[in-house]
């Protein structure tokens, strides 16, 4: 039997947090999960920057509405995501948004016994 | 906590201890992605047991990858964000785990990284000290 107080503590992962404009969010999942990406997390949120500052009169054509797309990767694979992402939502294009990535110290989530047991931790 | 009493009896803004920003230090930055509905109690729970002030909730929208029946499955979730002591991180990180249900196959996850200049984190003391 599980205790409660037990934690299954996974290392080497990265967050990579894609902000992109709203209805882009769609794209950047599919293609994160193609790219071997096992989910992704969306929330909106209001953006600002070049759009209003240096984009003129297209600037209109940037929309403030965004998305913000959390997807946590192993560290190796991280950075295949990252490319497939960046090329999906067109971020070498000024205003579509921007894309970083952060190492986490740990993360923890439902690891399956079976799972747990492979990496050598016993129930 | 950071007003202090007037005469009168009553809490008055000019009682305020301004302080400088504070120095950079060690801090972790907590996030857990949860079934939606459970921010507010694991929000409580952290007050209580661990003294943390200062986190912020919002919805998001979760989707996997992995599921019994449907290859690609949508789920309504909540984020909680906080940033606390790097000393207290261990202890934050676990409560969240526990208090969020985590330990359910789809209920979300938690991480933790790191951050190295945070203000706002704790309620001030009215000798003006940061409390961390």
């Amino acid at each position: 039997m599980k205790q409660r107080d037990e934690i299954v503590v996974l290392t080497d992962a990265v967050l990579i947090t894609c902000i992109v404009q709203r209805g882009v969010a769609d794209a950047v999942v599919d293609a994160a999960t193609e790219a071997g990406a096992q989910g992704a997390t969306i929330f909106y949120a209001r953006g600002t920057g070049v759009r209003q500052k240096h984009l003129g009169v297209l600037g209109i054509t940037v929309n403030a509405e965004k998305e913000v797309i959390y997807i946590v990767s192993p560290s190796d694979h991280a950075d295949h995501i990252f490319e497939r992402v960046y090329v999906a939502a067109k971020l070498d294009t000024p205003g579509m948004g921007m894309i970083y990535m952060a190492s986490l110290e740990k993360m923890a989530t439902y690891v399956p016994p079976e799972i747990a047991a492979r990496f050598g931790h016993h129930e | 906590m950071f007003l202090q009493k007037s005469r009168r009896g009553s809490a008055i803004m000019s009682d305020v201890v301004r302080l400088p920003p504070p120095a950079r230090g060690d801090y972790k930055v907590i996030t857990c992605v949860m079934p939606a509905g459970r921010g507010a109690e694991v929000l409580e729970t952290l007050r209580r047991e661990q003294g943390v002030v200062s986190a912020s909730v919002h919805h998001a929208r979760g989707i996997g990858t992995h599921s019994l029946r449907h290859r690609v499955y949508s789920d309504e979730k909540q984020i909680l964000s906080v940033v606390v002591a790097a000393e207290q991180g261990d202890a934050v990180f676990e409560l969240i785990y526990f208090t969020a249900g985590i330990d359910a196959p789809h209920a979300g996850m938690v991480m933790m990284g790191h951050a190295f200049r945070a203000a706002g984190i704790a309620a001030h003391s009215p000798t003006g000290e940061h409390i961390q």
